[in-house]
């Protein structure tokens, strides 16, 4: 569309890279909330003056969110935790951020087979599902639950994106239902965060199956 | 007795070399057409511009081969040199037939000799389990090849209207060909068998035989006519897949020919990947894409035979030389096998895709294809593109090959008593490669020439849209001679600077410096495993890596050993996979009890079923 | 071939050296020190020409042809790449194949240099350095492929003309992403930090020093010349895409020399200003020089 937009788009699908290479918690965190700000400058950029109070009031509040308290409530689970810095993934990181340039190129893909990519701008939806795409595999692909929060936010960031530039309308209604919805999410996944580490001494979920019933109880009658 | 046969050998070839150059030549070809009693077939041959393409490589590796076999094999007893001459021959005339083939029969007739030749050839030394089971996977591999290429010869038109889909010839035809080319995942005979085969068999399996599959897709692509983007895009996966594995595979060996065989099939992957561009550069009507491809590819045929051929005699001379080719025994022995150093440089540096010699030229015409064919619209510039990724990847993995075939063998401190005796080979030997290096740095330096005999081959393959898209390639392979001529003047300038300041200022021989340590040894020199450790980090999982010891505790630690293993995960999977389809495979058995009487019925029966559907 | 050709060329076979003299410069201001010369690179080279050779026992003349062939390749390189308004020397369609192979085959004699010497410490480092290939060619290749795309041609010359200035039209997200790709195989490639620290004194810390330990008088003055334009090249294909073009051929050529000499000062800052990764962080390096470039093809292929 224009200039700034391009300069925007491109900074997302770098941040999404930089979130699939990087092996720091708090590079995490960071990372994520400063996507979270750009997501959430994206309609005053895109649309300019036209947003209307409804737009700014919207892009206030997310900034807020994800540039603040999101950040915040993570850095506290994070040191309440106090939990190794370093992330742990079943795919490595090299290959992480090839998987992300693949994601891309999927979106890029879906984007074009779903006659999307005329709406509006040229980057704006492949880049979006670019970070859906991105959530999903952190989750997926990492070891630790709060590496899975910040899989969630981001796909929450895209999910965003992606109401901005197809329903621009009803953006209020949908970003609130999203934001409580994330709100609710990090606050549960802090406090959950907190226990685990406590009752095991770590926050790795890939031991969480030794919780699972059916496995103890299957061993003893055999 | 033997030098006659070894003349006549020699001479014939020469003489096939000039038939086939003349064709290629004035491009002219010609057909001899015959009705046979056989079977309702009719006999034909001929050699037209793609044979005779095919053909050149063949009389020259097979003629420098037979000289060196003859030095080679000075050892061997009476007995096995001449059945090792006779089956020699016989693998040559059987290429020439498969080549020239023009009818059903004599192909599959031809094809059939030349594999069961080349088994004799592969077990003429060699008396140990070894191989005895690399002729055995071969003989298999062969023959299921043989199975696939049955089909293809029943389905592939011959020069006529075509009968079946062409697609389906095309699978078929790639799979038969793709066991004799050593296409991953179907090159697992490939190391074992060219391991074990004398050197000179070797030269001419690796450099001349695995083309035969190469030649066989091409004639397949020849009578197709019209082309199909997915055909390329299936060469580009297979060569992608095999120049990456095979390389793989390859820095990783410990025995100097397996190595060089691993790396064939890395080579027959950058073919592919050639093929592949020109296939969908001409579906895609993109003409100078496919130029290009189809060009690279042509004359990577040839100077992979070059190089590989002269590495393969060089793996032989170390043999010789030293009595081993294990390369964690070898080291050092440049400077005592003068002549064979040089020479196998130069291949090694061939096989580097170094400028100035061959390789580069045919590499550098693959990547260009690549390159240009990134230009296509939308999905259809992906294929291209990863022919470039895999060239790249390919390319760098070849350089670190050739780099532990030489660096470790040639260069350094001899790290066992045999490597610090090794003595230079006689001139039976050193003749051919010095012949075929040669080669090297001529159709590097001067690739117009062989572009020149590549034309109507390429016209063959393109239709008749050549015209503009060749004139590109001309000027691409004229500027690879101009930077090949100007890199050795540059080269020749430098060496003359450097050489007066030497001069003026006198030179001192020291020991090489130990950054302090005082008591370097020979064997703390980096091995070929240890020299590709860091790449097998990144890469080690497309290979088994396996790894045990080296754990070292204690401030003064006791003895410890560590081990590394490399094995191909292709081959590792398909004997899994074997031994599991082997309980099924038993059941056939009961076909096969040994009762004669029963095996006579299966005739009788065979002929009543056969009668009946031809009495219909 | 036109003067003005030659003259470009011979810009760079002259002032590279001179790029290792501003990245010195850089780093003793960054760090608060007054500095060496900034001919300092010259100075030296002509002190090594002058001194005779001292040759490992069991070095070979692989390592002499290693020198010879290494400085010769890369002068042949840098008379490929232009600097500024006319093409390089040589030049022709495809010559960016030729490109890669030659320092390819640079690559490999110097590799085959360090091994003829058969130290443990010169293995290493050819075993490093073989493992930065394998990373660095891929991007390199992918790189070149992108820009043949991007510009619809296939020579150097004319690519390099095409992304002159690329960065300020609507272009320049592909001209962007590819320049930062290109940075980063000019630090692989040249061997700065974070990939190689040239300035440690550690052996066992070396990955382009450790090579030519063994290497001395003309022979070193050989290398390190070879290393120097191997500097110059890269810096030149980055600056290609980011400064502007002006029309006049000396206005373009004065523009790129000091872009150049901005990437020279732009390399000093990031080598004061971080530590050498580990070995085993490179291939995060690759990567992302590899995603960064599929990027730019990704987006060059969206927009059409």
């Amino acid at each position: 569309m224009n200039e700034i937009t391009d300069i925007v788009m491109v900074g997302l699908v770098l941040t999404c890279l930089l979130l699939l290479g990087s092996s720091r918690l708090g590079a995490y965190i960071q990372i994520v909330a400063g996507q979270g700000v750009v997501t959430a400058l994206v309609p005053l950029v895109m649309h300019g003056a036209e947003v209307g109070l409804q737009g700014i009031v919207v892009s206030a509040v997310t900034l807020v969110m994800k540039g603040i308290v999101f950040p915040r409530l993570l850095f506290r689970a994070l040191y309440a935790a106090g939990v190794r810095r370093e992330v742990e993934a079943y795919v490595s990181f090299p290959m992480s951020v090839l998987a992300g340039v693949a994601m891309l190129a999927c979106a890029f893909w879906l984007s074009w087979r779903f006659g999307l990519g005329e709406t509006v701008s040229g980057l704006a939806i492949p880049v979006a599902l670019l970070m859906v795409l991105t959530g999903l595999f952190l989750i997926v692909s990492r070891v630790l639950a709060l590496t899975q929060v910040v899989g969630y936010l981001t796909l929450e960031n895209g999910i965003y994106l992606l109401s901005v530039v197809l329903v621009p309308q009803q953006l209020f209604v949908i970003e609130m239902g999203i934001l409580l919805d994330a709100f609710v999410a990090v606050f549960v996944m802090g406090i959950m965060i907190f226990h685990i580490s406590r009752e095991f001494d770590h926050i790795d979920t890939q031991a969480m199956d030794e919780l699972a019933d059916w496995q103890r109880s299957g061993g003893e009658e055999r | 007795m033997e030098g006659g046969v070894v003349w006549g050998i020699v001479s014939l070839c020469m003489g096939g070399l000039v038939a086939s150059l003349w064709v290629l030549l004035s491009g002219k070809g010609w057909v001899w057409e015959q009705a046979w009693a056989m079977v309702g077939e009719r006999f034909a041959v001929g050699l037209d511009a793609l044979s005779a393409w095919f053909a050149v490589p063949l009389s020259i590796v097979g003629g420098m081969g037979a000289v060196y076999g003859r030095g080679y094999m000075r050892h061997a007893g009476w007995g096995t040199r001449m059945r090792g001459w006779w089956w020699y021959a016989a693998l040559l005339a059987s290429m020439w037939v498969v080549l020239m083939a023009r009818s059903r029969m004599v192909f599959l007739l031809a094809w059939e000799v030349m594999t069961l030749t080349s088994f004799f050839l592969v077990m003429l030394e060699g008396q140990g389990v070894e191989s005895r089971r690399a002729g055995w996977m071969y003989l298999v591999a062969g023959h299921l090849g043989m199975a696939a290429l049955v089909v293809w010869s029943v389905l592939v038109p011959w020069g006529g209207v075509a009968k079946a889909s062409m697609s389906l010839v095309f699978l078929v035809g790639l799979v038969g060909f793709g066991v004799k080319a050593g296409m991953v995942p179907l090159h697992v005979w490939l190391p074992e068998a060219h391991t074990v085969a004398p050197s000179h068999v070797s030269a001419m399996m690796s450099g001349v035989m695995i083309k035969m599959g190469v030649y066989g897709i091409l004639r397949t692509l020849v009578w197709a006519g019209e082309l199909e983007e997915w055909w390329g895009w299936s060469l580009i996966c297979v060569g992608v897949l095999s120049g990456i594995l095979g390389a793989t595979n390859a820095l990783a060996q410990r025995d100097m020919k397996r190595l060089l065989a691993y790396s064939s099939v890395d080579n027959v992957g950058i073919i592919m990947m050639g093929l592949g561009c020109g296939v969908v550069g001409r579906a895609l009507g993109m003409s100078i894409v496919s130029a290009c491809g189809f060009a690279g590819a042509l004359l990577h045929v040839w100077h992979h035979a070059i190089f590989k051929g002269l590495l393969f005699l060089g793996a032989g001379a170390v043999m010789d030389g030293v009595g081993t080719r294990n390369l964690n025994e070898l080291g050092g022995i440049g400077q005592r096998m003068r002549w064979t150093s040089v020479c196998v440089c130069i291949g090694a540096l061939a096989m580097a895709a170094a400028p100035v010699l061959n390789g580069s030229v045919s590499e550098g015409l693959v990547v260009v294809g690549g390159m240009l064919g990134g230009q296509a619209a939308g999905m259809h510039a992906l294929g291209p593109v990863g022919v470039v990724v895999g060239m790249a990847l390919t390319g760098a993995l070849a350089a670190l090959c050739s780099v532990v075939l030489f660096g470790i063998a040639f260069l350094g401190e001899a790290r066992s008593a045999a490597a610090a005796q090794a003595k230079e080979v006689g001139v039976a030997m050193r003749a051919p490669m010095v012949v075929l290096a040669a080669l090297c740095v001529m159709t590097g330096c001067v690739p117009i020439l062989t572009m020149m005999g590549s034309m109507p081959v390429i016209a063959q393959l393109m239709g008749n849209e050549g015209g503009s898209a060749l004139e590109m390639v001309w000027r691409m392979t004229k500027g690879m001679s101009v930077v090949a001529v100007s890199l050795v003047g540059m080269g020749l300038l430098l060496h003359a600077l450097r050489q007066r300041a030497i001069e003026r200022n006198g030179r001192v021989w020291q020991p090489t410096w130990g950054c302090g340590y005082l008591e370097p040894t020979a064997r703390m020199q980096y091995s070929g495993l240890s020299l590709v450790q860091p790449v097998l980090r990144v890469l080690g999982w497309l290979v088994c890596v396996r790894e045990s010891g080296g754990q070292v505790a204690e401030t003064f630690p006791r003895a410890a050993m560590f081990k590394r293993e490399v094995s191909d995960a292709v081959t590792y999977s398909l004997h899994r996979v074997m031994s599991k389809m082997r309980g099924v495979v038993e059941w056939v058995r009961i076909l096969q009890h040994g009762r004669v009487h029963a095996y006579l019925l299966y005739i009788v029966l065979t002929l009543l079923v056969l009668l009946a559907w031809k009495g219909r | 071939m036109k003067m003005t050709e030659w003259l470009q060329s011979i810009v760079g076979l002259v002032l590279a050296p001179l790029m290792v003299g501003v990245i010195q410069r850089v780093k003793a201001w960054m760090g608060g020190r007054k500095g060496q010369p900034l001919l300092q690179c010259y100075y030296e080279l002509w002190k090594l020409a002058q001194k005779g050779g001292v040759y490992s026992r069991a070095s070979t003349w692989i390592l002499r042809l290693g020198t010879v062939a290494v400085a010769g390749v890369l002068m042949m390189a840098t008379l490929m790449v232009p600097v500024g308004g006319t093409r390089g020397v040589i030049s022709f369609p495809g010559d960016v194949a030729a490109f890669v192979l030659l320092l390819g085959l640079a690559r490999v004699l110097t590799v085959l240099g360090g091994l003829d010497t058969g130290s443990s410490f010169e293995g290493m480092g050819a075993s490093r350095e073989m493992l930065l290939g394998v990373l660095s060619e891929p991007v390199i290749l992918l790189t070149f492929a992108v820009l043949v795309r991007w510009t619809a041609h296939a020579s150097l010359a004319e690519v390099c003309e095409a992304t002159r200035g690329a960065a300020w039209s609507s272009e320049w997200p592909v001209a962007v992403l590819l320049f930062a790709a290109v940075w980063v195989l000019l630090l692989m490639e040249a061997g700065r930090v974070p990939v190689d620290d040239p300035a440690t004194h550690l052996e066992l810390t070396m990955i382009h020093e450790v090579i030519v330990l063994d290497h001395s008088g003309p022979e070193l003055a050989l290398m390190q010349y070879a290393h120097a334009l191997k500097m110059w090249v890269w810096s030149v294909i980055c600056v290609n895409m980011v400064v502007p073009g002006l029309g006049a051929w000396w206005k373009d050529l004065v523009c790129g020399v000091g872009g150049v000499f901005g990437v020279a000062m732009g390399v000093g800052v990031i080598e004061s200003s971080m530590a050498r990764w580990r070995l085993n962080k490179l291939p995060h390096l690759g990567a992302g020089g590899l995603a960064l470039v599929l990027l730019a093809f990704l987006i060059d292929m969206w927009r059409g």
